[in-house]
């Protein structure tokens, strides 16, 4: 009987396909809890153009429009013409006023939510709100690019570099300070018909026509190593992708810091209300500010074709 | 009597086949009923339960703003239809009034395809087209033009006027 029994249990375990310890799978999963990892929020373009504006702290004082009034330059001592005086009738431009609006977001939270979360719930809606008014604040500023009236580039217009020297010219013509910087979209620079084009070793139809002769450079080199140049044609290198593509056409800006204004009423400011009925709290943030184009003299729209 | 025997089962035999294959035929209409009840009741559920769901556990989000931004849109020039904006309210004033002082038409309302394609028609169009073509050629050039391409206009321009194809590596002169 032993004898009969060990046969039975050594054949199971040798033509069975379950080892002796096995089990089924299906068993074991409804046993195990599923684990979350914490959210990971979506990556935004973050505060590109803040730091190259003109910025008025307008905070304390009263009124929320923020105006900067022009005036004119005498031409010459000789020149005693009326208009070249430097008083009120002499502005080439009319003031730049800057209106500061509220800019946030609210959230409604519920307590399900966060006792559900792995995730500090209410830390995540604070970097939701924090990131939903930089990027506001990035959008706003990247769309006043095209109120400028100079455009060195148009319509479905590949980049090239007499336009980034034209740009340079300009700014040079108007006496604006430095530094200049150029803002574009990603596809401006890496896209197929973008500003890497100019430094390659290549003779071919895409290329600043010194750089086949004498190799790339070290702008071309930069590109090769970091996959990106800070400098390129005399401009400090910027891009921003919060800048609209709209059918083969986006345009970023060649500036002074005397482009664009930046006015502060109110920083960043969190609201918390518990709401019974809904069970969960309201969380509001806001902050006040208001954006504008400062002197049109000191930037150029750069409209081409962000091809990627 | 064996011969009516083995007749008699044979029949009995086919009676059954028969009764089986029919059973089977009904089996499966059967299933097929309950399939598409369960279905249509487990899908009516699946849409009640949407419709009905309280988001519990959902987070609703609103951004805060006071205005509506404003576009602004050319009307004339060779940039016809190009979008200016969005913006606050007051920088749309402000910009209609800049760009107006450069003799640049901007408007509220987008031209549409039927009033671009007339304006297109127009002298002052066409005046302009050609002079930022000009521009734009000259511009292309410097992306365009490379040391070969002018070495060969060059060699064209001093050989009378015939434009050198290809510059022949050194290997590959006969």
């Amino acid at each position: 009987m032993f004898l009969k029994m060990f046969l039975n249990w050594s054949r199971n375990l040798l033509t069975s396909n379950r080892g002796a310890n096995e089990t089924t799978t299906t068993t074991i999963t409804e046993t195990i809890p599923t684990a979350i990892a914490e959210a990971l929020l979506v990556m935004e373009e973050k505060d590109v153009i803040l730091p190259l504006c003109t910025r008025v702290d307008f905070s304390g004082q009263p009124g929320i429009i923020h105006q900067t009034p022009f005036i004119d330059k005498l031409a010459s001592e000789a020149d005693e013409s009326l208009a070249n005086q430097a008083v009120d009738s002499g502005t080439y431009q009319a003031a730049s006023s800057a209106t500061v609006t509220n800019y946030g977001a609210t959230v409604f939270l519920k307590e399900l939510a966060m006792l559900g979360s792995t995730s500090d719930m209410m830390a995540v809606v604070g970097q939701i709100i924090g990131n939903c008014i930089v990027t506001k604040r990035d959008t706003t500023l990247a769309a006043l690019f095209t109120s400028f009236t100079q455009n060195e580039g148009g319509a479905n217009t590949d980049i090239t570099p007499a336009d980034l020297f034209g740009a340079y010219n300009f700014l040079r013509k108007k006496n604006q300070p430095t530094p200049f910087n150029l803002v574009l979209y990603p596809g401006h620079i890496w896209g197929t018909v973008g500003l890497i084009n100019m430094f390659a070793n290549v003779a071919d139809a895409s290329h600043f026509s010194y750089a086949a002769g004498a190799g790339q450079g070290s702008v071309g080199e930069d590109f090769m190593r970091n996959g990106f140049s800070g400098r390129v044609f005399g401009f400090d290198l910027y891009t921003d992708s919060n800048i609209v593509v709209t059918s083969n056409n986006a345009s970023g800006a060649a500036f002074s810091p005397r482009g664009l204004k930046y006015v502060s009423k109110r920083g960043l400011k969190f609201v918390i209300l518990e709401n019974g009925p809904e069970v969960g709290w309201q969380i509001t943030g806001t902050e006040m500010f208001g954006t504008a184009m400062l002197e049109d003299n000191a930037g150029v729209e750069m409209q081409f074709n962000p091809e990627t | 009597m064996e011969k009516t025997k083995k007749n008699g089962e044979a029949n009995e035999l086919a009676l059954l086949q028969t009764r089986i294959s029919e059973l089977e035929i009904k089996n499966k209409e059967l299933a097929e009923q309950n399939k598409a009840i369960t279905g249509s009741s487990l899908e009516q559920i699946r849409i009640a339960s949407k419709k009905n769901r309280k988001d519990a556990s959902g987070i609703r989000y609103k951004e805060v703003i006071e205005y509506v931004p404003l576009k602004l849109y050319h009307v004339s020039g060779v940039n016809i239809g190009k979008v200016v904006g969005p913006m606050h309210p007051d920088n749309a004033e402000d910009t209609f009034m800049r760009f107006a002082g450069k003799g640049i038409k901007l408007s509220i309302n987008p031209p549409t395809e039927a009033e671009i394609e007339k304006y297109k028609q127009t002298e002052e169009f066409k005046a302009l087209d050609v002079k930022e073509k000009k521009r734009r050629d000259g511009r292309t050039r410097s992306r365009k033009e490379s040391e070969v391409d002018r070495l060969t206009k060059a060699i064209g321009t001093m050989t009378g006027g015939r434009v050198v194809n290809a510059i022949k590596e050194q290997s590959q002169v006969k």
